[in-house]
């Protein structure tokens, strides 16, 4: 068996328990990046990074709250 | 930099090659310093990210031509990455299909029917290990992103950034 070898190999599986949790670094570098472009100014460039984050994430967490109701109570209940 | 409206906003075409060879080097160029070191840093953290969770097989110009197409909007680090994926760690096989190594075969390079040398596709030990499921998925997608955000710099490298100040400082 290879030993990992981070950027070459895959994460290890047990690395990938917890999958959905590399959401947060996602939505932390997507409204880095964002506000970086969008702001006119980076006055209080740190609370609108940390918004945008938040938000990404929580709708995120409604996006699959949506999807288990849809496949696993509606989709059920009509069928 | 004063910022007023309309009066600088117009097409900056070595911004926008900057921002493509380099991501954040066109903001830079056009003085936004910190800009440009935000948007790199964060592109570069994310193509990067990427890597490191579905390892060097999520940058695929051959078997993930769609996905690849999102992640070169990163610029040359991503024609980099898969040159070397495809140099070092994919082999041809007996049917003469460019492949990564299953979990029993390595790669050596040897002169293919034409004298030409190849990497070739033998029994062994690969170089690393075939990214599948979930990891691949992941590593795909997050050095896609990092591609797009990218894209969306580069447009506004290009587009000279000079906008007219607004109350709030807000999107």
């Amino acid at each position: 068996m290879l030993a990992w070898t981070p950027f070459i190999d895959p994460l290890p599986g047990a690395w990938l328990h917890y999958w959905y949790l590399y959401l947060l670094p996602v939505a932390l570098l997507i409204s880095v990046i964002y506000k970086a472009i969008r702001m006119h100014e980076l006055k209080g460039y740190v609370q609108a990074v940390a918004v945008m984050a938040v938000q990404i994430v929580l709708g995120m967490v409604g996006l699959a709250i949506g999807s288990f109701l849809l496949v696993e109570v509606f989709v059920r209940w009509w069928g | 930099m004063s910022l007023s409206l309309h009066d600088d906003e117009r097409f900056q075409p070595v911004a926008a090659v900057l921002a493509c060879v380099l991501p954040g080097a066109g903001h830079i160029y056009l003085g936004y310093l910190h800009r440009g070191l935000l948007i790199g840093g964060g592109v570069l953290a994310m193509f990067f990210g990427g890597l490191f969770i579905g390892g060097i097989d999520s940058i695929d110009s051959h078997e993930d031509r769609i996905w690849f197409i999102g992640q070169a909007m990163v610029g040359p680090v991503a024609f980099g990455v898969n040159y070397a994926h495809q140099a070092n760690f994919k082999g041809y096989d007996s049917m003469g299909r460019l492949r990564s190594p299953g979990p029993n075969e390595g790669i050596v390079s040897q002169p293919d029917r034409a004298g030409q040398l190849r990497n070739m596709i033998v029994p062994g030990t690969p170089k690393s290990k075939k990214s599948l499921g979930r990891a691949n998925e992941l590593g795909t997608l997050v050095a896609a992103l990092a591609g797009m955000m990218n894209l969306i710099a580069i447009f506004d490298a290009a587009h000279g950034r000079r906008r007219p100040k607004k109350v709030g400082g807000g999107a």
